[in-house]
């Protein structure tokens, strides 16, 4: 097989999943096919330097973090501050719980979630969660393997998680509130 | 285990990152205990549930195509030269060869490459940012103040002062380049679609070439016009300035009142 043949069976086949992760990431659809093009035409001039039987995917998505991070996160980075010392770890399985057993809260409530708004509240959290929840929620890698694509030790990435977590499930709390979905409970 | 334990357990078990033990004593405690099974459940629910609803439908195809586009161009680009029949190759060489020779013949080999030693540092220096300005993601702001270091640099080190604009050009950037061993400041002018670099600095240890003179108000100034660009130098004082263009159009002595005596 020829190095393009190669390549193309073992990198490209990653470009749509490299395309959903650039799309949470730069938040709109051109930056992210510039992005995902940038990552595996670097990909294709290093392709020599990847290891063979090593985790293909694992080493795009090192490419492509790296890019992203030198080149499209946002220019002026204030530190972002988070303030989560309100938010319960069960939170969201607090307040559904608390609207009463008898109608099933929880699948009423996933229900009535669109994909677009999950979309859009995976697209607000901070830069620094909302990149290992990407990771870790949709491309389904392990904290080790996010530890090496984000250069994170790994605790970091354990806490940036457990953080993202609870931020996406507060943001779809107020949601459905907003929208009428569904009636907060008396605290 | 305790319902504290379980739920300390409960993202790296949902996160498949826990070990066979602790997943074990996990599970047997949520088959006895209801409150702790429903948060667990829960929360495998809503990992599932995020999942399913951002896993967008794929379109790379496209995606794809375009890329294997690239990658056939830059292997192309890269192998032409090499991929023709050896004859030709051939007839290059020898071609390239004569070129050379002819070139050589023609002018004062000394002076010719003393011209060039001269001119393509600052034609380098010149073209490296016209491509980083061409190929910037967001655009460049038009008359930007010289950066302070540079300024500090022109000001303190030699009798001549800056102007960020003059008529029909705008600074854009500015930096210190070592040029010949030699310490310049590089400030970046915006004219139209064209770029003048104009470099500032001290003469000493820099081999002057005669280049066409012409003289501009009052001042005496040299002009060389090569295959990539326009070139013109003058000295005010001690000071040498290095105009460059790629425009070669451009009417440089233009440029001339940005940077003045003080
Ligand atoms: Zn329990
Ligand atoms: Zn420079």
């Amino acid at each position: 097989m020829s190095k393009k043949e190669t390549f193309e069976a073992e990198a490209l086949i990653h470009a749509d999943s490299l395309h959903r992760t650039a799309l949470r990431m730069t938040k709109n659809e051109n930056d992210a096919d510039d992005l995902v093009q940038e990552t595996l035409m670097k990909a294709y001039r290093f392709w020599d330097k990847f290891e063979e039987g090593s985790n293909c995917r694992a080493w795009l998505f090192k490419i492509m973090t790296n890019i992203f991070i030198n080149n499209y996160r946002a220019k002026s980075r204030a530190p972002q501050v988070v303030d989560l010392q309100d938010v319960d770890d069960d939170f969201l399985f607090g307040q559904l719980s608390a609207l009463g057993p008898s109608e099933n809260p929880e699948q009423h409530f996933f229900a009535k979630v669109f994909d677009d708004d999950v979309k859009m509240a995976i697209e607000e959290l901070p830069e620094d969660f909302r990149l290992v929840v990407v990771l870790s929620f949709l491309e389904g890698f392990s904290y080790q393997e996010i530890a090496n694509i984000a250069g994170l030790q790994i605790g970091t990435v354990k806490s940036r998680l457990h953080r993202g977590r609870k931020l996406l499930q507060k943001a779809l709390w107020d949601y459905a509130v907003k929208n009428g979905f569904i009636k907060e409970a008396a605290k | 285990m305790t319902c504290e334990e379980a739920l300390r357990r409960l993202y790296d078990v949902i996160d498949k990152e826990a070990d066979e033990i602790d997943v074990k004593e996990v599970q047997e405690h949520l088959a006895h205990c209801e409150n702790c099974m429903a948060r667990y459940e829960f929360e495998a629910m809503f990992k599932t549930f995020i999942r399913d609803k951002a896993l967008s439908t794929p379109k790379s195809d496209q995606l794809k195509n375009r890329i294997l586009t690239r990658i056939e161009d830059a292997e192309r680009s890269r192998g032409r030269f090499f991929k023709r029949p050896f004859r030709y190759q051939a007839v290059i060489v020898a071609a390239a060869a004569a070129l050379v020779l002819c070139i050589v013949a023609a002018f004062s080999v000394a002076g010719y490459y003393r011209q060039r030693a001269f001119i393509q540092p600052f034609e380098d220096s010149h073209m490296a940012g016209l491509q980083t300005y061409q190929t910037q993601s967001t655009p460049v702001r038009a008359g930007n103040p010289c950066a302070p270091e540079v300024l500090t640099f022109i000001e303190g080190y030699l009798p001549a002062g800056v102007q960020d604009s003059i008529p029909g050009y705008a600074m854009i950037g500015s930096c210190l380049d070592v040029i010949q061993d030699v310490k310049f400041a590089h400030l970046s002018y915006v004219a139209g679609e064209s770029m003048v670099s104009l470099f500032v600095g001290s003469p000493d240890g820099v081999n002057l070439p005669d280049f066409e003179r012409v003289e501009v108000g009052g001042q005496e100034c040299y002009r060389y016009v090569c295959k990539n660009c326009q070139l013109m130098y003058w000295m005010i004082g001690n000071t040498l300035i290095v105009a460059v263009s790629e425009d070669k159009s451009l009417p440089l002595p233009e440029i001339m009142p940005a940077v003045s005596a003080i």
